[in-house]
């Protein structure tokens, strides 16, 4: 399973880019999910942005997130590792998390 | 002189055999033995421990926009003044290598000079950067540019000539043709081609005249043909390709690079809603269609051989700098490449492109020490690339831009 989590958010501050990164991972640290730190994740007008993917899986991407949110993001990221395709509806997104989807990426290939 | 001694990394040579555990020799800018290296040779160097972390070439985009400055708004990047747009531009430079990107082809500038002023102090070793091709603004003919604020215009053969000529004089290293438009802009369709072929030989014909190569943004199937009719060196995007220009592709595989920026098709349908253009409404002015088409087109271009490159067209509001690494993933995910034939096409293939294949792009004796230290293994997990915490040292010319930290260092004896 795959975690990935913004290093810059809150991108557009300079003084505090790259502290969401930190803390967030820190908090989800002892969890055992994988966490893959990006350099962002493009959700920045909502700062506080994490994605759950996985190799063939759809990426679904949440955003206005705190610290408040890792165990969440957890269950989150453990949900969509136990999918068959990633997508929303074929994992039970947390209810605090319902809301907070800002992009589901699918790795559609033509038909 | 000084040298550095990687020992004890898994050596991912870009010569296309599996990584194998080895000592990698560094002497001043140079690679200079690699696998099994004579201690006596090694005697007084540097000595990174490896501990079995993969060590590679430094990796290429080829469609870099320094000057691209992760805004939304893309008029902006024509009215932004010159002073602040340099500095962003360096910005980006320092990306690209903190991210482990030593080549960079330049895909067009914003202004005049931008690319050219960030390669010449890069050279110098005044700023911190990539190995750079420069380029300047990209020329479209009237009613055919994308951003009219950053677009160098041209008509016809004579006036192509001239705009090259004038580009040239800057101090660029490639010339850009914006041939054809793009569904986001909301005018400029990306099937529409705006060039002739006329003007497209006139270009061509005068940057090779003068040693310069020319790349093309170009998406419609007849953009693609006019750009291979004309022997142009560099196609951008190559979305709908059709048939014939598969085969076209295919004949002129020995010359031609394809480097799609699929990145870019990718985050404009699904990830730039935050934004303000949802998924629903990049569906409905094409891209899903395109990215479709353009998957299609690319399985085929790789089974037939033809050199596809990463390099994403980074640097807008929902394609970061910084996340060029992702495009490897997609070449995995959504091209059929293996993992290692992506980290071939984003090393021995940017080699290539930057016009140096005897001396970048591979971890070989001779070769240029522009190398990476990965903690992990990059072939199991492409995505390892896409995290800077995991890319431990970065080194361009055989010097340290990322240090591989002191508790990894001692001195050979």
């Amino acid at each position: 399973m795959t975690l990935l989590i913004c290093r810059t958010c809150p991108r557009y501050d300079m003084r505090a880019t790259g502290t969401f990164g930190a803390v967030m991972s820190a908090a989800v640290a002892a969890s055992g999910v994988a966490v893959r730190g990006v350099q962002c994740l493009g959700g920045c007008p909502e700062h506080g942005v994490v994605a759950v993917d996985g190799p063939g899986k759809t990426r679904v991407r949440f955003t206005g997130l705190d610290v408040g949110d890792a165990d969440a993001v957890v269950r989150a990221a453990r949900a969509h590792d136990a999918s068959a395709s990633g997508s929303p509806g074929d994992w039970v997104v947390p209810v605090e998390l319902m809301e907070r989807i800002s992009a589901v990426t699918y790795k559609r290939l033509p038909l | 002189m000084s040298s550095t001694l990687f020992r004890n990394v898994s050596i991912l040579d870009s010569t296309g055999a599996d990584p194998y555990p080895g000592d990698v020799l560094v002497e001043d800018d140079r690679i200079a033995a690699v696998g099994t290296v004579d201690p006596a040779r090694a005697e007084g160097a540097r000595v990174v421990e490896g501990r079995g972390r993969t060590l590679m070439s430094g990796l290429c985009d080829a469609h870099t926009h320094f000057s691209w400055i992760n805004s939304a708004d893309l008029d902006g990047l024509g009215t932004m003044p010159v002073e602040e747009h340099l500095l962003a531009s360096v910005e980006s430079a320092k990306t690209y290598i903190d991210s482990g990107y030593t080549m960079c082809l330049g895909a067009a500038s914003a202004k005049d000079r931008l690319d050219v002023v960030c390669r010449d102090a890069i050279n110098a070793g005044r700023i911190p950067g990539p190995r750079y091709l420069a380029n300047g603004p990209e020329i479209a003919v009237t009613g055919g540019a994308l951003i009219k604020s950053i677009t160098k215009f041209a008509d016809g053969p004579e006036g192509m000539r001239k705009a090259v000529r004038e580009l040239i004089d800057l101090g660029v290293d490639q010339i850009k043709l914006s041939m054809t438009g793009e569904e986001i802009t909301g005018t400029q369709r990306a099937e529409d081609t705006y060039f002739s072929d006329e003007e497209v030989a006139a270009a061509v014909t005068e940057a090779h005249r003068r040693g310069k190569r020319v790349c093309a943004h170009a998406r419609s199937a007849e953009s693609v043909k006019m750009c291979l009719r004309n022997g142009l060196d560099i196609i951008y995007h190559a979305s709908f390709t059709d048939d014939e220009g598969l085969d076209m592709l295919e004949e002129a595989k020995d010359w031609v690079f394809v480097a799609p920026g699929i990145n870019w098709l990718v985050a404009t349908l699904y990830e730039a809603e935050s934004f303000g253009f949802p998924q629903e409404a990049a569906e409905a002015v094409g891209y899903k269609k395109e990215l479709e088409t353009a998957i299609k087109g690319l399985r085929e271009m790789h089974r037939r051989g033809v050199r596809i490159l990463p390099g994403g067209d980074y640097g807008f509001a929902w394609t970061p700098h910084g996340t060029y690494a992702r495009d490897l993933e997609h070449f995995v995910e959504l091209l059929g490449f293996t993992p290692m034939e992506a980290i071939l096409s984003a090393t021995a293939l940017g080699g290539e492109i930057m016009l140096r294949p005897d001396e970048l792009g591979k971890v070989q004796p001779g070769y240029l020490a522009d190398l990476i230290l990965v903690d992990g293994d990059p072939i199991a997990d492409i995505t390892v690339l896409q995290d800077r915490d995991r890319i431990n040292a970065i080194m361009k010319d055989g010097r340290f831009h990322k240090e591989p930290g002191d508790d990894t260092t001692a001195t050979a004896v």
